[in-house]
């Protein structure tokens, strides 16, 4: 996993801190995004299941996860 | 989802369905960064046979086929999928527009950014239009696209709206 840019950052004041975690935010979407649609699907897949894991937690009802099976075109 | 795509386009060739694309959150995934859902929504064009538009033989063929209905989905090799009949012109369009794209080795179609913004504002749910805002500012779509589509089908001031809040 790469090193987190951020925890190294030393700011003058708080909001520049908040400033760059939110830079920071807009290139990871940006990342994201350019990646290839079956590497998105997989990130997908693993978003689903943590969400699914949440809201079995939280006591709610747990939406059907799609299969791993076919993910990897 | 290869597996559900392709018997998605078994549907088409059989004429139980005469166009599909996808779209919702899983056809976002085609154009950006992926967010969470739980079903495929598929946009589709019913095959017209009179007066009356029906779902019956697709959901029979469906059912036929092994696939199992619950509620407003339709379970297709493990994935929730809700088959939605366009509705209004806005959605014809799109499906008439949609890109032709592959999964894997699957060929399927997925409908444009643009219209997807144009639907997401037309919906006006909540979600939609955070989507919209989200994805307004991050993505790269077709402006002129966009604002002739929002102009025709009445929804450049929910688009205003939308890029006030940026």
């Amino acid at each position: 996993m790469a090193a987190n840019p951020l925890s190294s950052l030393t700011v003058a004041t708080s909001a520049e801190l908040a400033e760059a975690v939110f830079r920071q935010k807009e290139q990871r979407r940006q990342t994201l995004a350019a990646m290839p649609v079956d590497e998105k699907y997989q990130r997908f897949l693993q978003l689903q299941r943590m969400v699914s894991e949440t809201l079995k937690a939280a006591g709610r009802p747990c939406p059907t996860v799609w299969p791993m099976t076919d993910s990897k075109p | 989802m290869e597996a559900t795509l392709r018997v998605l386009n078994d549907l088409e060739s059989r004429g139980l369905l005469t166009r599909y694309a996808i779209g919702g959150a899983m056809a976002l995934l085609f154009h950006t960064e992926p967010v969470a859902t739980f079903d495929l929504d598929i946009f589709c064009l019913i095959p017209e046979t009179g007066p009356l538009v029906t779902m019956s033989p697709l959901y029979d063929a469906l059912r036929k086929d092994g696939h199992t209905v619950d509620a407003e989905h339709v379970l297709i090799a493990g994935v929730p999928v809700q088959f939605i009949p366009a509705y209004n012109t806005l959605i014809v369009e799109a499906l008439h527009e949609a890109d032709d794209r592959k999964f894997g080795d699957t060929p399927t179609r997925v409908l444009r950014l643009e219209h997807l913004l144009a639907i997401m504002l037309q919906t006006g749910r909540p979600k939609d239009r955070q989507r919209a805002a989200l994805f307004a500012t991050n993505s790269t779509f077709d402006e002129p696209r966009l604002l002739d589509l929002l102009t025709r089908h009445g929804l450049f001031d929910q688009w205003q709206q939308i890029r006030s809040v940026r």
